[in-house]
């Protein structure tokens, strides 16, 4: 996980916060990878993706809603955090990683690097 | 469903009650599928949060009856693409959740945002309880 993904899930479990592993949908194809990410109820603004050493780590926290004066029947709508890491085993072209996040949906797509190519290395002769 | 013989209609015996009981918890089962919901209510309205990410408001109906609220809609099954992993829900849904009170379709609300429906379903005012009074004699 990354630095910064380890710090934020110390400060999550500080504040006791649940939780949860959001449900991916992960495709390979030639020319990299894409996913579709569930994180319903997170803002843009609560939104962090981070590529840190081939591992993609996507963490977002629910905004509270609150229904004062409703008795809850069936479930509960305290805040809470999504967070996964996956490990790509293609290396990655960060420069052109795109991000869309809409309706609760984040979609990415990461395009693999692309071999450096051959390269003729000269011998400096003394 | 099954039937009884009328001999065992006189007295119920506890069989017979748990064979009810199990049919209502399977049919709590066969709706309590897709999407998540949760239910909340006072004495004047109660409300609907369904988790639907990916969805657009359009691709999702929301239908009032009485008691009942009816969520469906569907997400087109892509076959074609190698995955690594599926874990999200596709194809049709159809979810039904009962309310605790008959409710007023015309004063329904439904919104939709981040990926969460909300329904607000306002009670019928027919179907609030009323006072009584007593009359002494």
């Amino acid at each position: 996980m990354t630095t910064e993904a380890i710090q934020k899930r110390e400060d999550t479990q500080r504040e006791n916060l649940p939780t949860y592993a959001p449900r991916a949908d992960i495709y390979s194809s030639e020319t990299g990878y894409e996913a579709q990410i569930e994180l319903p109820g997170v803002a843009a603004e609560a939104l962090d993706i981070t590529l840190e050493k081939g591992v993609l780590t996507v963490r977002g926290q629910t905004q509270a809603a609150s229904y004062e004066g409703y008795e809850a029947l069936t479930g509960s709508i305290s805040p809470l955090v999504y967070e996964r890491s996956f490990r790509l085993t293609e290396a990655i072209d960060d420069e052109v990683v795109e991000a869309e996040f809409n309706n609760g949906l984040l979609k990415l797509v990461l395009p693999k690097a692309k071999e450096a190519p051959a390269r003729k290395i000269s011998v400096a002769l003394n | 469903m099954l039937t009884f013989p009328s001999l065992l209609n006189v007295a119920r015996p506890a069989s017979v009650a748990r064979l009810a009981e199990i049919d209502r918890l399977y049919e709590g089962l066969q709706s309590a599928k897709y999407p998540q919901v949760g239910l909340w209510a006072n004495a004047d309205e109660a409300i609907v949060r369904a988790e639907l990410p990916g969805f657009e408001a359009t691709d999702i109906e929301v239908e009032v009856k009485d008691s009942a609220l009816r969520l469906s809609g569907e997400r087109a099954v892509d076959r074609d693409r190698e995955y690594l992993r599926r874990e999200r829900f596709a194809g049709p849904f159809d979810r039904r959740v009962r309310l605790p009170f008959a409710v007023d379709a015309d004063r329904v609300e439904a919104s939709f945002s981040h990926g969460i429906l909300e329904v607000k379903l306002p009670r019928v005012e027919a179907d609030k309880p009323r006072k009584i009074s007593i009359e002494g004699k």
